[in-house]
């Protein structure tokens, strides 16, 4: 019975492997992806292009102007005359921030009082738009102090200090990179799954393979264990090369990281393989993988965090096995995260996985019938 | 002409015959509006955050109530550092404020010492900010308000934000017509070359070739189902966002439905240039995922800033048709007609899909030799 487990694996990988097309692009799809992920999606905010109109002739709009367009986010400031040419800048989203100083802005800041300014941000890009404020305004604040500082009433401003934990930088990357073991495992594994199944039984090799020795437990695992494979493979690859490629400090249990990506994967492919059982066509299995991906892959706290959903979803999304590995992925990696609270979640992921493996037991049987 | 309108019959058959055509034309675009009105969402909303209250006085007790009675946030309070610290490496928090026991005397020195620490689980960096700032943002408050006007002095600068566009700040706002560009690129690009990569896995694609119908007539009747499928399921988007959604549409209807036809071009024409590469389905898959899924969540920029990215990544961004599409949705609905951007990206739609029809026609000719 090994034997003939053993052979159909090999055949599968053979299979798999005998397209260059599809060699190159199961190897090359995780390479690219990564790169573009990790350096294309992120949340800083630079090269921002700034328009100001100054009405002020003193010297106090021009020191805070000097001040932004020497700041690290910026990536160029125009001065402008007229407000309907702000207004066309912003809406040809040619500037994402415009600054108006009102005439009277030095003679404020000289005679004690708050000197106002208007900063105009352009909502359709309401995230960096927000990002950018908080730097402006931590540029206005310093400037602010030192006034403070220099005038009559001169006292110490009192501060909060705040500090980030973990990623003291802020370093988006930091943050990408180890998501991506977890979705682009998740995506080599379903993908290879749900289209191997299909794709018999497009071709109606399926009946032939039900109708040879295998039992339905050797077709299951043949079919299974080289998504397994080809998911661990990937997602050990990308945290490998998150911590030598893109230097993502590394402050876990390696071990146990890897050890918990099996339970992910074995959930993952339960999935795949309950798309596969309900299609005939290698069409509908690759419309359906679509289907499940998105919600798994944006509800998993991969692109924006599980606490900004609406509460009746945070539940929800319990049964969603990315979400529980982007947490052990990701406190591994930074938090250092301590082997009891990775155990709390693994088991959900086997709990995933025997549901989704049980559902697709069931109807593939029910397919035979 | 009677042979397309035939072709377009058996096409339009064929494609409403697959309920997983109908799955993605009909259920994918509501479902995936929803997951983007609810599940993605960047504004920072019943944030679990800590307060830990290390003395008794007066002020750190009415400055840990002004943490409590804000909206946004879930705070819960304690004694000690050290057990906060732990919820902060399991996820349980996202911040934690320490009020320290000489919180009054430092509130009376001011300056060297900051008068409160704030630390966030940056392992997500964006959220870690704005938590960060948003607390910071409560504790001036509080200081402004609450204390006496001996501990405060006013801002000496005050920046005064106006978000254009979206001034409630909805990332949702922003997101929904981002949404859009990955229902079209999936009903565009992955279900033309799925259809189309068929035709040339079974062969039939080279029984039609050998028939008098030329290629051109070919491609038509393939596109032509596919667009108008397009186009409903981009009726229905624009309905759902407007209607149940509440996203404005500030532009016109005119201009809304003239944007989407300019989009669908580039995108059937990259499933069409897709399919004659792969000429088999798991692969046109494949491609598609890579090269217009990926890229219109990643690259279109409405999820991640497009300026903030490598100049070389940045150049790739403008072969996208996926950026042109949602940079002019985001406006006709947020914004208003500003007609110098969407013939700008109307442009660059057409030209990139030109492009992909041109190399179409000249790879499908080749394959015939």
């Amino acid at each position: 019975m090994l034997a003939r487990l053993r052979a159909s694996i090999v055949k599968e990988f053979i299979l798999f492997w005998r397209d260059p097309k599809t060699r190159s692009m199961l190897l090359g799809m995780p390479i690219v992806q990564m790169i573009l992920f990790g350096f294309a999606a992120n949340m800083e905010v630079k090269n921002v292009e700034l328009v100001v109109i100054n009405e002020d002739a003193g010297r106090w709009s021009a020191e805070l102007i000097g001040r932004i367009s020497s700041a690290q986010f910026t990536g160029g400031l125009t001065h402008l005359e007229r407000m309907e040419e702000l207004t066309a800048r912003i809406e040809q989203r040619k500037a994402l921030v415009a600054i108006h100083f009102p005439a009277d802005f030095s003679r404020n800041v000289i005679d004690g009082k708050t000197a106002s300014v208007q900063v105009i941000v352009d909502g359709r890009r309401a995230n960096s738009g927000q990002v950018t404020l908080s730097y402006l305004k931590a540029i206005a604040g310093e400037l602010g102090a030192q006034l403070a500082a220099d005038g009559p009433d001169a006292r110490p401003a009192i501060r909060a200090e705040v500090r980030n934990w973990f990623n003291p930088n802020l370093n988006y990357r930091w943050f990408i990179v180890p998501g991506l073991a977890g979705t682009m495992s998740m995506m080599v594994a379903l993908m290879m799954t749900s289209l191997a199944i299909a794709r018999e039984r497009e071709m109606g090799t399926f009946d032939q393979l039900l109708v040879s020795p295998s039992t339905p437990i050797e077709i299951l695992a043949s079919k299974t264990l080289p998504a397994l494979l080809g998911g661990g493979f990937v997602g050990i690859f990308i945290i490998m090369a998150g911590i030598i490629g893109f230097g993502v400090p590394f402050r876990g249990n390696l071990l146990l990281l890897v050890f918990a990506l099996f339970p992910f994967l074995f959930s993952v492919v339960g999935i795949g393989l309950t798309v596969s059982s309900i299609s005939n066509t290698q069409q509908q299995a690759a419309l359906g993988l679509f289907f499940t991906i998105m919600p798994i892959m944006f509800t998993s706290g991969f692109v924006t965090p599980v606490e900004n959903m609406p509460l009746w979803l945070q539940y929800v999304v319990q049964v969603n096995p990315l979400k529980h590995f982007l947490i052990i992925v990701q406190g591994s990696f930074l938090k250092s995260m301590p082997a009891t609270d990775i155990l709390a979640n693994i088991w959900p992921l086997l709990l995933i996985g025997a549901v989704t493996f049980g559902t697709a037991a069931v109807l593939i049987r029910q397919r035979m019938d | 002409m009677r042979r397309i309108l035939a072709l377009v019959k058996k096409e339009s058959y064929q494609a409403l015959r697959d309920p997983s055509v109908l799955l993605i034309a009909f259920v994918l675009p509501p479902a995936l509006m929803f997951l983007f009105a609810f599940a993605v969402s960047l504004d920072v909303d019943n944030v679990d955050v800590g307060v830990v209250l290390e003395g008794d006085g007066v002020q750190a007790q009415a400055l840990a109530a002004a943490f409590d009675a804000t909206p946004y946030l879930r705070v819960s309070f304690g004694r000690n550092r050290a057990e906060f610290e732990d919820r902060l490496v399991s996820g349980e928090l996202k911040a934690y404020a320490v009020i320290p026991a000489d919180f009054e005397t430092r509130l009376q020195a001011g300056g060297e010492e900051a008068a409160i620490q704030i630390i966030t689980d940056a392992s997500n960096p964006n959220s870690a900010n704005f938590t960060g700032t948003y607390l910071q943002g409560v504790f001036s408050g509080w200081l402004m308000g609450a204390s006496t006007s001996a501990t405060a002095t006013a801002e000496r600068i005050q920046l005064v934000p106006r978000f254009w566009f979206n001034p409630e700040l909805l990332s949702n706002r922003m997101l929904i017509p981002g949404s859009m560009s990955i229902v079209m690129t999936l009903i565009g690009t992955l279900l033309t070359a799925l259809v189309v990569s068929r035709e040339w896995e079974r062969g039939t694609m080279e029984a039609l070739l050998a028939t008098p119908i030329s290629l051109g007539e070919i491609i038509v009747s393939k596109l032509l189902p596919y667009f108008v499928l397009g186009a409903i399921a981009a009726l229905g988007c624009a309905f759902l966002a407007i209607q149940v959604l509440n996203v404005p549409l500030r532009g016109s209807v005119f201009a809304l439905v003239l944007i989407n036809v300019a989009f669908m071009i580039p995108a059937l024409g990259q499933g069409l240039l897709i399919s004659t590469l792969a000429k088999n389905q798991f692969l046109a898959t494949l491609l598609a995922v890579l090269t217009g899924f990926l890229p219109a969540t990643l690259l279109s920029g409405f999820l991640f800033e497009i300026q903030s990215m490598p100049w070389l990544i940045q150049q790739v961004t403008r072969i996208i048709p996926a950026r042109y599409y949602v940079s002019s949705l985001q406006t006709v609905y947020l914004a208003g007609d500003v007609w110098p951007l969407f013939l700008r990206d109307m442009a660059a739609m057409l030209t990139v899909g030109g492009v992909f029809l041109g190399i179409t026609r000249m790879k499908s000719r080749e394959t015939l030799d």
